[in-house]
């Protein structure tokens, strides 16, 4: 962005302070953000829809084997501690 | 090579679709020869299909929706005709499986294709104007969702040519969308047509948030915004919140129908009443969607005719926020019958009835406009005071429907087809024959003839009527919504009124293309020459019709909640205008091919998808990927409008206003 740009106008740089509770369009560091986070808002959404679905139908196995049976917790948690712990050691590196 | 797709996917066998197959395709041949005998396709080319213009893109979107409606329309008055004939011995001229994909495309291109597009069309075109700004927040972004919607629309039509739509209803409901019963492409491309626009509209959405939170003119509060930018900033909200989840539900019935997964299936611990809740927890804001903008729609044309402040501008806003959070809460009330429990129903049908209160708000707030002011019936006063009294009987319908009991007994009947027809046509579409009346000389520097314009209303109006209200009383006689087939010859005058209703509505769409046709012609003596044909009160009157590429030549600085109205009194009442500002060169996006280039892989990779030719589908998501990864690379991004340029054209504009002041001046 240049210089004489960021004084003129839309996205490029604040305007004066008009003292009218506005100050005219925001900067493009703000507002690409401000699109982008708006956008993850709408990723939440989607994955809200997808636990949804998941809370309705966990058990719903036709008479197979529920998750729980699949994986046991105990097997579960071998499998964790040593992620954890390698990624807690990656942190302290 | 080519997965399902042979040769037996063209109709040959089924006259209607095959014969208008060809007359498309001869229309649209005869306009490409027609646009390159005019040597009109680098024009069109730099100022239209790869413009980042807000304004552009707004005008794209609508010609797409009226080119759309046409086909809608055409499948609403297939349908209409077929239950006017197929009574008692007679089974009309459709047979069941072609009459069941007709209901289905007419819901879905209306809903998608129609009302979509000309209500994102609008908040394109109008919201960074009665802003005060020079563009959206993305504009690249903004073309590429126009171009994913038209894609989106494109595969829905070549439905008509190749293979089938789909027979459920423009909802998919399942099981009956899933392989089991509906084998064959007709879901699937109405699953891929809508997950492809889809994308396009949650683009919209965070455009449009963005732009309106973040980029304002100087001085232009949220409470100083009009009207039409708070209604369609809770639409862009709700899209932001609801289509996400349609995306899933989609998502997921595709997973069934190509994965053999077992979401909504009648076996494998399916469960199909867990999409009716999803479906509907977008569907029931996507009316709000729809209608807020045209509220919006309204409130300006009751303002800026009655020639007075909106009545009630806070209680506006607080009305359309109020609507925007409870149309999240009532999405049940579309499966009443579903056997939630009495309580459920009862605190979905409470909420369902309490949006009336705010939306009773807002219609006293326009009667109030309008009282004691001094009205100019021009067309969209016509459509202002037809809405209000369609609208009302609709909402109406609506609080009956929400009490369970009565849903239980009118359910899928054609009292629900009468209500939301009411309500869609009475309130929407409308708001966009109104608007399209009032912003075409903004758009293109010349009027709409009014005597046209009001045949076209009256067309609506009267046509409306007649094909919908007959519907109240056969729904509460016992006629179930879709049928091919009419059982009940006494039901014939009622059947026969309502097809007199819907070509009557067909006369006044031909009346609209004859009205377009003859303002052309005409334009010389039609002319918007101040760009304030209205006597306008929002920022849009505020600078020439059609505008400049940057809108304003300097951004307004805004006082008080009617912008422009407040400037343009000071300036009749000092005989002048404000002092000329200090002009400086302007930046701005450079257009880019990158929307239709990234929709043409879409189409192409929606298609394969639809017809499993998975080479394609991946050849066309490689080239999506890659035209995206050239752009993010590009080194060029705006361009600079010299300060002469700027100039020129501001002092022009400026001396048209000056003429214009004097005379206004010399008159009061």
């Amino acid at each position: 962005m240049t210089t004489e740009a960021a004084t003129i106008g839309l996205t490029h740089g604040r305007s004066e302070d008009t003292g009218l509770g506005h100050r005219g369009p925001e900067s493009k560091s703000i507002v690409v953000p401000y699109g982008f986070w708006l956008f993850v808002l709408s990723d939440m959404v989607l994955f809200s829809a997808l636990f949804a679905s998941y809370g309705t139908l966990v058990n719903a196995t036709d008479g197979g084997p529920t998750t729980h049976q699949l994986f046991p917790a105990t097997w579960l948690r071998s499998r964790r501690s040593p992620c954890c712990c390698r990624a807690s050691s990656a942190a302290w590196r | 090579m080519f997965g399902r797709l042979t040769l037996a996917a063209i109709p040959f066998d089924q006259p209607i679709p095959l014969i208008t197959s060809l007359v498309v395709a001869l229309a649209l041949g005869g306009v490409a020869i027609w646009i390159t005998r005019m040597k009109a396709w680098p024009y069109l080319w730099n100022e239209y299909i790869t413009s980042t213009d807000h304004k552009k893109i707004g005008i794209m979107y609508i010609v797409l929706a009226l080119v759309m409606l046409v086909r809608g329309f055409a499948d609403g008055i297939m349908m209409r005709a077929q239950q006017a004939i197929a009574i008692g011995p007679s089974q009309g001229y459709l047979t069941p499986e072609h009459y069941n994909q007709i209901f289905t495309a007419h819901g879905t291109i209306m809903i998608f294709f129609v009302a979509m597009p000309f209500v994102i069309g609008f908040m394109n075109f109008v919201v960074p104007l009665q802003l005060g700004v020079r563009d959206v927040a993305f504009p690249t972004m903004n073309n590429v969702s126009f171009w994913l919607s038209a894609s989106g629309a494109l595969l829905v039509n070549l439905s008509l040519f190749l293979g089938e739509f789909a027979r459920t209803g423009w909802l998919a409901f399942p099981p009956l969308s899933e392989t089991q019963f509906s084998p064959g492409v007709g879901v699937d491309y109405y699953l891929v047509a809508l997950q492809v626009s889809g994308v396009g509209t949650v683009l919209t959405a965070v455009n449009f948030v963005t732009t309106i939170l973040k980029i304002r003119a100087p001085g232009m509060s949220y409470l100083r915004m009009p009207i039409f930018c708070w209604t369609a900033l809770a639409s862009n909200l709700l899209i932001l919140a609801a289509f996400p989840v349609l995306t899933v539900v989609l998502a997921e019935l595709m997973l069934d129908r190509y994965l053999g997964f077992h979401f909504f299936t009648n076996d494998g611990g399916g469960n199909s009443m867990l999409y009716m809740n999803l479906i509907w927890v977008w569907g029931h804001p996507e009316v709000y969607i729809l209608v807020l903008p045209a509220f919006g729609i309204y409130s300006e044309i009751a303002a800026t005719f009655s020639g007075k402040p909106l009545f009630g501008y806070r209680s506006m806003v607080f009305a359309t926020l109020t609507i925007c959070i409870i149309s999240f809460m009532v999405w049940l009330h579309h499966f009443f019958t579903m056997g939630a429990g009495g309580d459920i129903n009862a605190v979905f049908g409470i909420a369902s009835m309490v949006i009336g209160v705010p939306t009773g708000v807002k219609i006293y707030n326009w009667l109030f406009t309008m009282y004691g002011g001094r009205v100019r019936f021009n067309v969209p006063v016509y459509y202002l005071i037809g809405f209000m009294l369609t609208f009302v009987v609709g909402g109406l319908t609506g609080v009956l429907l929400a009490i369970p009991p009565v849903d239980f007994v009118v359910h899928n009947s054609l009292f629900l087809v009468a209500h939301f027809h009411q309500v869609i046509i009475g309130g929407v579409v409308f708001a966009l024959m109104a608007g399209y009346t009032y912003w075409f000389p903004k758009a293109f520097g010349f009027t709409l003839d009014e005597r046209l314009g009001k045949a076209v209303f009256w067309c609506w109006f009267i046509g409306f009527h007649l094909a919908f209200m007959p519907s109240y009383l056969l729904g509460f006689w016992g006629a179930t919504r879709r049928m091919q087939h009419i059982p009940d010859p006494s039901w014939a005058p009622f059947l026969a009124v309502e097809f007199v209703g819907a070509a009557i509505i067909g006369l006044g769409i031909v009346l609209t293309v004859v009205q377009l046709l003859y303002s052309i012609k005409t334009r010389d003596q039609r002319r918007d020459v101040t760009g304030d044909p209205w006597d306008g009160r929002t920022l849009e009157w505020l600078t020439l019709s059609p505008p400049p590429h940057y809108n304003f030549a300097v951004l307004p600085d805004v006082h008080g909640e009617e912008a422009y109205w407040t400037r343009k009194q000071t300036a009749i009442k000092m005989d002048q205008l404000i002092a000329e500002p200090d002009y400086k060169p302007i930046e701005m996006p450079i257009n880019t091919p990158t929307g239709v280039i990234v929709a043409f892989f879409a189409s192409v990779c929606g298609f394969a998808i639809i017809w499993y030719i998975w080479w394609l589908a991946i050849l066309g998501l490689i080239g999506a990927f890659a035209i995206f990864v050239w752009y993010a690379w590009r080194d060029e991004h705006e361009h600079i409008i010299p300060v002469d340029e700027v100039r020129a054209n501001a002092r022009e504009r400026r001396r048209i206003r000056m003429e214009h002041l004097h005379e206004l001046s010399q008159s009061t």
